[in-house]
């Protein structure tokens, strides 16, 4: 290894020192054995310490929040299946109830005195989320379009929409991309026009808070503009009792924009200034996903409960009337259901991961309708992309949780629909990625995946070309998605970042990092 | 739910004596120890000490709800570690990214003072534990599931090929495949002096 560099270019205090330096350590052609030994030892290492005490108490506490077995979403924790009124209350009972019953059962009364925090450090904490019906003026910044954003290192933290933990400000210099801004989700409305939400280490440091950014020349320049106090990446895809902030940036036109997920802000001044509005869909709901087309605004919510399962509310964009759609869909029998929603025209698609493709919603005529999606029997999980309301892709993961459709080696297969998603033809071939995380389809025949790697076909998935082998890095990619033929935008990274955005100017053939 | 006094104090009321019979049941099977394994496999599986605390809950929680198909207690341990891996794996796939977090590893010097004679110097054992974290990052999540399995949770590749619902050639071709790449990452860190880049 040392003959292909050799020198250290690295500067001298990122060099190993010498009593740093591994004195033994097998090499490619060691000893098994020792290289079993050391990877063993390694491995109990990097397991860390064991179970912390909090958890103890949640899983000690299971038989009591739900005697009798029971289909609920995840992540309800405590609290789970109560009635509203006896939430509060009851919140408190198992609390005490779970950290009694964790120390008879694991002996350990004499050290739970040191557990302190509510809810046992459960995701079911405190809410932050907007709760009531009432939509509440939130944004801490100044007004408009020239304002900068709010960058007061004095500035106090602001309380958020349910009253609950203040949120720490940005400190730093007003107007600038404030150090560590990480993208997390981008807009376009026009091949000029665009924001990017992302976040940046505040208060002390253990949350980042969101951040917006705009540009008006496709791309090439970016500057701050006023972003709500909130924080981002909490979002995950899936409901989370408590879960606060916000993970996903669209806008409809240059005034109309979302941030969502699990809250829910709007704008209709272009992001100069933003109000928390309730979820639609009840209290305890949230926004898992949320897109906007033809002067309508669509976003899949869900309390969690199964028997509600993810429903879709729309409004017109500049109205903020929420209408939830008749149809729902229910949750799967896999853990962790995700929904994907993708609009084209006026037509739209959602389709429900759980596990594997478990359902699916179709707009028509202005209304949401059940929907067979593809890889409905694939055993693997699916994602969309449509080039218009006719003509749309999804790449299928098959044979991930049973047998591959017609004995066919498991593997991401291209599945083409010319009509409206009606019928979907199979493509014979792999996409030579691992896992299709995202996918974008700038024309009728091209196509763009991207996973741990960027791959292209311009022939509807008969033969791909991989355009980017590396830059995503070890995460992948969080969003891909082309406004025009040509243009198209990249996020790589995963929801902790630190990510990065590409761009493309050539139909997805070459992608450039964008500095903000 | 009702509070009252009951056999460790104050405990929440169950609602039959079935009920109770079966929640004694699960808090001895689902016991310290298999929660510290469960929590601790999460660990090196997702590569996030919150994360794995929640999927440790799901699990506990999914092994609750189905408590009543377990037949033999005995297998309670490959049945919830079933589960585990199952969350687990969900939970990387809600990611929709391949998730190669490097941990950090336990280095305190009472670890490495476990660790014995082969890492006397406790430099020298950070050093080995980083480079060995990241070639593990360097590995996709089935790589690493059965890596950890075999070499954390010492299973053998029938258990290993039962846990995954796996064939036994299959975990063995994707163990070897596996140890070669972690052994080539492992031994790509290696600096042009012999330490880690």
């Amino acid at each position: 290894m040392s003959s292909q560099r050799p020198t250290d270019q690295r500067p001298t205090d990122q060099r190993p020192t010498a009593a740093r330096r591994p004195t033994a350590r097998p090499d490619a052609t060691g000893d098994d054995r020792a290289f079993e030994a050391e990877v063993r030892g390694a491995l109990h290492d990097l397991a860390g310490p064991p179970a912390p005490l909090d958890l103890l108490a949640r899983v000690a506490a299971i038989p009591e929040q739900e005697p009798r077995p029971r289909r609920l979403a995840l992540g309800r924790g405590l609290g789970l299946g109560l009635p509203v009124w006896g939430r509060a209350l009851a919140g408190l009972a198992t609390v005490v109830a779970a950290l009694v019953i964790a120390a008879g059962l694991f002996g350990l009364i004499g050290s739970l005195p040191g557990i302190g925090s509510p809810a046992t450090g459960s995701p079911a904490g405190p809410s932050a989320s907007p709760s009531g019906p009432v939509a509440v003026i939130g944004s801490p910044q100044p007004s408009g379009s020239s304002a900068a954003p709010s960058a007061s290192a004095s500035a106090p933290a602001t309380a958020t929409p349910g009253g609950a933990t203040p949120i720490p400000t940005l400190t730093g210099p007003a107007g600038t991309v404030p150090v560590g801004f990480s993208p997390l989700s981008v807009t376009f409305v026009s091949a000029s026009q665009g924001w990017v939400l992302g976040g940046a280490p505040c208060g002390d440091g253990s949350v980042r808070c969101a951040v917006i950014v705009r540009t008006a020349d496709g791309g090439h320049t970016w500057t701050r503009t006023p972003a709500p106090a909130t924080t981002v990446g909490q979002a995950t895809g899936a409901w989370r009792d408590g879960a606060t902030g916000v993970g996903g940036i669209r806008f409809a036109d240059a005034n109309d924009g979302w941030l969502f997920g699990p809250e829910l802000w709007i704008t209709h001044d272009g992001g100069a200034t933003w109000q928390s509005q309730a979820v639609p869909g009840g209290s305890d709901s949230q926004v898992m996903t949320l897109e906007a087309h033809a002067g309508l605004v669509h976003a899949v919510v869900t309390d969690g409960d199964a028997t509600h399962g993810f429903q879709v509310a729309s409004s017109p964009v500049a109205d903020d009337a929420w209408a939830l759609a008749a149809t729902s869909l229910r949750f799967g029998a896999g853990p962790v259901p995700t929904v994907q929603l993708v609009l084209s025209g006026t037509a739209g698609w959602i389709v429900e991961v759980d596990r594997d493709v478990t359902g699916g919603l179709r707009l028509g005529a202005g209304v949401w309708q059940a929907w067979r999606p593809p890889c409905s029997g694939a055993n693997g999980a699916a994602v969309l992309a449509a080039y218009s309301a006719s003509q749309l892709v999804a790449a299928c993961d098959e044979g991930v949780w049973g047998p591959a459709p017609s004995g066919a080696a498991a593997g991401e297969r291209l599945y083409v629909s010319s009509d409206g998603g009606t019928t979907f033809t199979r493509g014979a071939a792999t996409i030579p990625l691992g896992s299709v995380q995202q996918l974008a389809q700038p024309t009728a025949t091209t196509v763009v995946a991207s996973g741990a790697q960027v791959v292209r076909s311009t022939d509807g998935g008969a033969t791909w070309q991989t355009v980017l082998a590396d830059s995503p890095g070890k995460e992948g990619t969080i969003y891909l998605g082309f406004t025009t033929a040509s243009q198209g935008v990249l996020i790589t990274g995963g929801r902790l970042g630190p990510n990065g955005l590409l761009m493309s100017y050539d139909g997805g053939r070459t992608w450039r990092p964008v500095t903000f | 739910m009702t509070l009252h006094g009951g056999r460790e104090g104050v405990v929440a009321r169950l609602d039959s004596d079935t009920t109770r019979a079966r929640a004694d049941a699960f808090a001895a099977l689902v016991d310290r120890s298999a929660l510290d394994r469960a929590y601790r496999f999460a660990t090196l599986i997702l590569g996030d000490r919150v994360e794995a605390e929640d999927a440790t809950h799901d699990a506990a929680l999914a092994a609750w709800r189905h408590f009543d198909a377990l037949r033999d207690t005995d297998r309670f341990e490959a049945w919830f570690g079933r589960i585990l891996v199952n969350v687990c794996r969900d939970r990387l796939r809600a990611r929709r990214r391949v998730t190669v977090r490097t941990i950090a590893a336990d280095v305190s010097d009472e670890a490495v003072a476990r660790r014995g004679p082969r890492a006397a110097d406790p430099a020298d054992a950070v050093a080995r534990r980083q480079a060995m974290g990241q070639a593990l990052a360097t590995l996709d999540d089935a790589q690493r599931e059965v890596i950890v399995l075999r070499f954390f949770l010492d299973l053998s590749i029938d258990q290993i090929a039962a846990r995954l619902g796996s064939r036994p050639g299959t975990i063995k071709s994707r163990l070897h495949y596996a140890m070669r790449q972690l052994r080539t990452a492992y031994v790509g860190s290696e600096g042009p002096d012999g330490g880690p880049r």
